[in-house]
């Protein structure tokens, strides 16, 4: 059986390209967002995503599901999957996960099954439960700096259809909350794991040397490092899922991202959290909060 | 009060020491020398003399600007019983606790026209001078036991930028200078000498990987290597209550590698940083911070570790990566000096 190796990432922080590069690993399967151990049972994880308007469940979930059992990401193949889902409602998250990562190994012959779903971040209970399903699974804890992730949050925001033009304002003005609440929670997670258990890279690392830090990944993992290994990690866009879906179930990752899955590295500029702290939601957080942030990113390594 | 392989040295009940604004700055032949705040808790600091029955004020600095945490003092024994103790910016004393006459056991230097050093480092069995310039420019020099720069030894520093604050000066089993900063804003900064004026800034492709807000507490040669101990300030810890901040053992090899003793497994621009403890030792220790170290005759790494739920902890580490308790836990340990009347052992200078 293929060990769980999760990524652990608030959303907008290049979980999709990083988990996806990771994933491409020749002895990793790297799944999209499978919100699976959101939730403890399919049953209540179903529940969640039609409050979310995903009316037949995580589309991650269901491309992974018609890939892997019915070998092709079509229509019919995800409606089948969704039938699945209904008939398994009563089963636990955990055990639908070890299914498909049975799948992906027998497929695959892969070593670690990787899975990512961002929204994690928000539940401790999430992530605990993932820890008990699977105690010896590996954690990578990718990080961004909070001011860029903020901007991509309030530009996601502002491009959705989900929201009102009064619920876009409201998520507009408090989104810098995110960071801190989530990164947070991963740091007391991680806490609790053993030594070597877990590794924490930067996203900009990665942008600015792709290689060095794929090959210090998988090194860490026990996995192949030569150049080929390396090398298929840096085309991400060779995923199943790095493409758009089927209609009824398109995305599963980032839709910046699956519109054009294509790695290019570069050296992102890192604005400066004091720039934040100019703004308006800036201003409304008293000293004590300034200071969390603050010393929380520099925690992270930034200013 | 003995436990295995450490002495433990009490404080005189009448000194009330706060443990965050006291700071051991070594022996003077055999009595320990303590920065402290009070004893009336008045904010003026003391460089004191203690012992477990007597305190005797040696200097007087006045209040330290950013409050008692921040007063400096640093003390290099001179090897013959007696020490050199600078108070940036005040004085260079020499005590000597052992002189019949008292007037000569604490005696202020005056090096001529000199100006003093603004920090002073024992580095390779003698005593290092660091001295500051106000374009970030730094002067390395020795100084000897009458307080007197030897201007042939004159060396260029490594450039400081704004902000940045040498703490610690070391020299390696190669003889290369080493020397760490302070650096609010970038996270703390290494440079080794690679020759004269010549320094490799080990730490510039980015200290950010160990947090920007982290810095060097204390560190010493063991064997060949630097080890140098990191982790959070008590203004971090305080801004961030309850947060799993571990501290971490960095070393630096003879070969100008950093490497990793202790702590989190890392990316790093030259490879992957994996400690060298063990999971098992390193979960043991479970480092808040550390708060010193030592060597003792055996060769072994004595460490001060303040954990994450406040206790403290006295640990060996042999050679071969062994870890061994010898108090734990323990009261707060203020320093870890020398046993001077059992070579090979540690003493730890704990509060109440």
């Amino acid at each position: 059986m293929a060990r769980m190796l999760m990524l652990l990432a608030a959303p907008r922080s290049f979980s999709s390209l990083v988990s996806t590069m990771i994933g491409q690993h020749p002895e990793i399967y790297g799944f999209p967002e499978l919100h699976l151990m959101m939730r403890e049972t399919v049953g209540a994880v179903l529940r969640w995503e039609r409050n979310c308007q995903r009316f037949l469940g995580p589309p991650g979930l269901l491309r992974a599901i018609a890939e892997l059992d019915h070998g092709a990401q079509t229509a019919e193949n995800v409606l089948t999957a969704a039938n699945f889902l209904e008939d398994c409602a009563d089963w636990k998250s955990a055990d639908m996960m070890d299914y498909i990562m049975d799948r992906a190994a027998a497929a695959t012959g892969a070593q670690f099954c990787l899975e990512k779903s961002p929204s994690i971040t928000f539940l401790p209970n999430g992530l605990e439960r993932v820890r008990q399903a699977w105690p010896d699974a590996l954690y990578i804890h990718v990080t961004r700096h909070p001011v860029s992730l903020k901007k991509s949050m309030d530009e996601f925001v502002e491009a959705s259809h989900r929201f009102t033009p009064e619920e876009k304002e409201v998520r507009m003005n408090n989104s810098m909350t995110a960071w801190p609440v989530t990164q947070r929670n991963i740091l007391d997670f991680c806490a609790t794991l053993a030594p070597g258990q877990y590794l924490r890279i930067r996203g900009e690392d990665v942008l600015a040397d792709a290689t060095g830090v794929m090959r210090q990944v998988a090194q860490w993992l026990g996995l192949r490092t030569d150049e080929a290994a390396i090398a298929a990690m840096l085309r991400p866009e060779d995923s199943p899922y790095a493409s758009l879906g089927p209609v009824n179930a398109p995305f599963g990752n980032d839709p910046k991202f699956v519109a054009s899955p294509v790695f290019r590295p570069g050296k992102p500029r890192l604005p400066p959290l004091d720039r934040f702290f100019e703004t308006d939601e800036g201003q409304r957080m008293d000293p004590a909060r300034r200071a969390y942030l603050s010393q929380l990113a520099h925690c992270l390594g930034y200013a | 009060m003995a436990k295995a392989g450490a002495v433990f040295r009490d404080l005189p009940a009448d000194l009330t020491a706060d443990p965050a604004a006291t700071t051991v700055l070594g022996l003077a032949g055999d009595t320990p020398v303590l920065l402290v705040a009070g004893p009336d808790a008045s904010g003026v600091m003391t460089v004191s003399a203690v012992t477990d029955t007597w305190v005797e004020t040696l200097w007087p600095l006045g209040p330290a600007p950013g409050g008692p945490a921040t007063g400096r003092a640093d003390l290099v024994a001179t090897g013959d019983g007696r020490a050199l103790v600078l108070i940036p910016g005040q004085a260079l004393l020499l005590l000597d606790p052992l002189a019949e006459d008292e007037a000569q056991r604490t005696r202020q230097l005056r090096p001529g026209r000199a100006r003093l050093p603004d920090r002073l480092f024992a580095t390779g069995g003698g005593v290092t001078g660091l001295w500051l310039r106000s374009d970030g420019k730094t002067l390395l020099a020795t100084v000897n036991a009458r307080g007197t720069r030897d201007s042939g030894s004159d060396r260029a520093g490594p450039g400081l930028k704004p902000g940045q604050a040498v703490n610690l000066v070391l020299r390696d089993s190669a003889g290369h200078d080493v020397v760490v900063a302070e650096d609010h804003r970038t996270g703390f900064q290494i440079w080794r000498q690679e020759g004269p004026g010549n320094w490799a800034h080990l730490t510039g492709d980015g200290a950010a990987r160990h947090g920007l807000n982290a810095c060097v507490a204390d560190g010493l040669l063991w064997g060949d290597r630097v080890v140098l101990a990191t982790g959070s300030t008590a203004a971090v810890r305080q801004a961030l209550p309850g947060m799993p901040l571990r501290g971490e053992l960095i070393v630096l090899d003879p070969d100008g590698q950093l490497r990793l003793l202790a702590g989190e497994l890392r990316i790093s621009s030259t490879g992957l940083m994996v400690p060298e403890l063990s999971a098992a030792a390193i979960k043991t220790l479970d480092p808040g911070h550390f708060s010193h170290l030592a060597v003792d005759d055996a060769g072994r790494l004595i460490l001060a570790v303040v954990r994450r739920n406040g206790l403290t902890g006295l640990f060996a580490i042999a050679p071969d990566m062994t870890l061994t308790a010898l108090a734990d836990p323990c009261d707060t340990i203020l320093g870890l000096v020398p046993d001077q009347t059992t070579p090979g052992r540690t003493e730890a200078v704990i509060s109440r």
